[in-house]
């Protein structure tokens, strides 16, 4: 038996029809299948697509066996894949495709499931991302595809939609973010009926399949926990008495309303709960985002440099999430006012972190910005300049005013791309080579808590590779919280390194002209 | 006055040290000499535990009351 592939031009009648014979009947929610549709319009400019039949998808093949199997109803074992393109191809050129695709023509691919409900499973597609320097989607990871032994690759983040009966939002939204975390970091991979199996394992919480119910939060976790992940969950009203940063930013009437103080409390902590979930998609790390009764992914997030900031999350206008129910790469705006689904739905957050990761996004940060507040207010005993901050002022006259408004920008990272990056940033002239040699030399843990530290002046720039910071604190990620974890502070000139190992403080130096230096571009 | 919106490493070069005035130089390593960086890391230590400490119990509540949360 042959392999059948079919190439239709996309789009076309000819692909609609295609589409039909294996969509058909197609129940539930078609939002996802409908959105391929804009697969055709720039950046991407799908041209082609490809419908590879009789194929063996390993996900449905687990769902397969676990529930439509036993069911009545005869469904077929096996499924179909549509590879998409940005190339003109006919059905001449399928045996010769690594030949005359033209390198990054391949766009991804998407396995339709031969089922009654929802059938977009497996999907792997490359985001279509219009602006580089304002959209960042930062959980991608490098996945393969053959056609008649043809590698094609594609940086993409994992999607897939609920089927109904092995798999409600809930562990659509575990298997996305496995999925690319089996990728990022060797884990093995989980399927679908396992990842229901592991949410429902430690209590009694009646039949396990069909799954359409969905889940409990407590089962998610669970899940995760299961699967050797490491998840924090944060509720949006739990946290009124920390991030007093995000306080300070938002303003109030000196004589605030009832209204009023109903509103600026909401803002208030809708921005810390998204401040929390930035640092970790920020680090590549997918969070979990919980409405009242709906679960999808948060993936990477828009940027808006000319924003008019106090923090960090004040210029991040959007999410960029995976959404079972509407599709992959769609925008969640931060905003209390925005119709539709925005951030403000969101009750509840899980962010999954490596296993060797023990210290939280949040307290990195605290250590951070309390290493740089003493260090400004730090006295010198000099009546020429009191305290570091005049001392800073006066060597670096440009830095007046800076220091005043200070943003900080949190994401973990591993210590050998941070090395990596030093390396490369000294060589290409753009970090000082005697500071990147020093860094490289240290000690790391797997992962770091990186802590950038800028100023608006410094960030309001429409390309990313002119926003700059002034420097980084470096922390431990494994560091029980109280216990000196920060390693490192680069700060306006000034270098401080604490021994990890015997909490000893080495000599500051001071390496005149080594900030400001380039703020790190996304993974 | 160096352009703060270039990049460090574009307007840097070997003899960077050798630009600060002596004296200058000589007041900077005099400061960070005399300067107690134990008491400093302690300092930033001891500032950032209440504040990590409300994180914990903000994380532990947030455990507790999202027990109930069901989605689908």
């Amino acid at each position: 038996m042959k392999k059948e592939f079919k190439a239709t031009k996309f789009p076309s009648p000819q692909f609609d029809q295609e589409l039909q014979k294996c969509t058909t009947p197609y129940q539930g929610n078609k939002t996802p299948i409908e959105e391929i549709k804009a697969l055709a319009s720039a950046p991407l400019g799908c041209k082609t697509v490809i419908f590879e039949r009789e194929y063996v998808d390993k996900d449905y093949q687990d769902e397969y066996a676990a529930f439509y199997s036993r069911a009545f109803k005869k469904y077929e074992p096996r499924a179909t894949r549509l590879h998409f393109f940005a190339a003109d191809l006919t059905q001449a050129d399928i045996p010769r495709l690594e030949s005359v695709v033209p390198a990054d023509a391949y766009l991804g691919f998407l396995v339709l499931r031969p089922t009654d409900l929802q059938r977009v499973g497996r999907t792997i597609l490359k985001p279509a991302l219009k602006n580089l320097d304002q959209e960042f989607v930062h959980c991608l990871g490098e996945f393969s595809a053959h056609i008649l032994g043809q590698k094609f690759t594609v940086n993409a983040m994992p999607f897939i939609q609920q089927d109904t009966q092995v798999g409600a939002c809930a562990q659509a939204s575990l298997w996305m973010v496995a999925r690319y975390l089996s990728r990022r970091f060797g884990h093995r991979e989980f399927l679908p009926a396992e990842i229901n199996q592991f949410a429902k394992a430690k209590g009694a919480w009646g039949r396990i399949l069909p799954a359409d119910k969905g889940l409990y939060w407590n089962q998610m976790l669970d899940a995760l926990e299961a699967m050797g992940l490491s998840a924090w969950s944060y509720r949006i009203d739990e946290f009124d008495d920390c991030s007093k940063h995000i306080d300070a930013a938002v303003n109030l009437p000196p004589t605030p309303t009832v209204a009023q103080l109903a509103d600026h409390l909401q803002q208030v902590r809708l921005l810390k709960l998204a401040d929390i979930a930035y640092r970790y998609i920020e680090s590549g790390l997918p969070v979990v985002f919980g409405t009242d009764n709906h679960a999808l992914v948060g993936i990477g997030h828009t940027y808006d440099h000319a924003a008019q900031a106090n923090v960090a999350i004040q210029r991040i206008p959007a999410f960029i999430t995976h959404n079972d129910s509407s599709g992959p790469y769609g925008i969640m705006p931060v905003s209390t006012s925005a119709p539709g689904l925005s951030f403000a739905k969101v009750e509840d957050l899980i962010a999954v972190v490596p296993g060797e990761v023990t210290l939280r996004a949040e307290a990195a940060e605290v250590m951070a910005r309390r290493a740089i507040a003493k260090l400004l207010d730090l006295l010198t005993n000099n009546p020429k300049f009191s305290t570091y901050k005049d001392l800073i002022c006066q060597l670096r006259l440009e830095f007046n005013g800076l220091l005043d408004k200070l943003e900080f920008r949190t994401f973990l990272t591993p210590s050998v791309a941070f090395q990596k990056k030093l390396r490369a940033d000294a060589a290409a002239g753009q970090f000082s080579s005697v500071l990147a040699g020093r860094l490289v030399e240290l000690d790391y843990p797997k992962f770091i808590w990186v802590t950038e530290i800028s100023s608006p002046t410094l960030l309001n720039f429409p390309k990313r590779e002119d926003r700059k910071c002034l420097g980084r604190v470096i922390v431990d990620s494994t560091a029980p919280s109280p216990t000196w974890g920060e390693m490192v502070v680069h700060f306006c000139d000034f270098l401080g390194m604490l021994d990890r190992q015997t909490g000893v403080a080495l000599p500051w130096e001071h390496l005149p002209d080594t900030t400001p230096f380039c703020h790190q571009i996304s993974r | 006055m160096p352009n703060i919106t270039e990049p460090a490493g574009s307007t840097m070069n070997q003899n960077a040290h050798a630009d600060l005035a002596q004296e200058a130089r000589n007041q900077v390593n005099a400061i960070l000499a005399q300067t107690n960086w134990q008491q400093y890391w302690s300092d930033v230590s001891e500032q950032a535990k209440p504040e990590i400490d409300a994180y914990d119990a903000a994380c532990s509540r947030s455990l507790a009351s999202a027990s109930k949360k069901f989605v689908r």
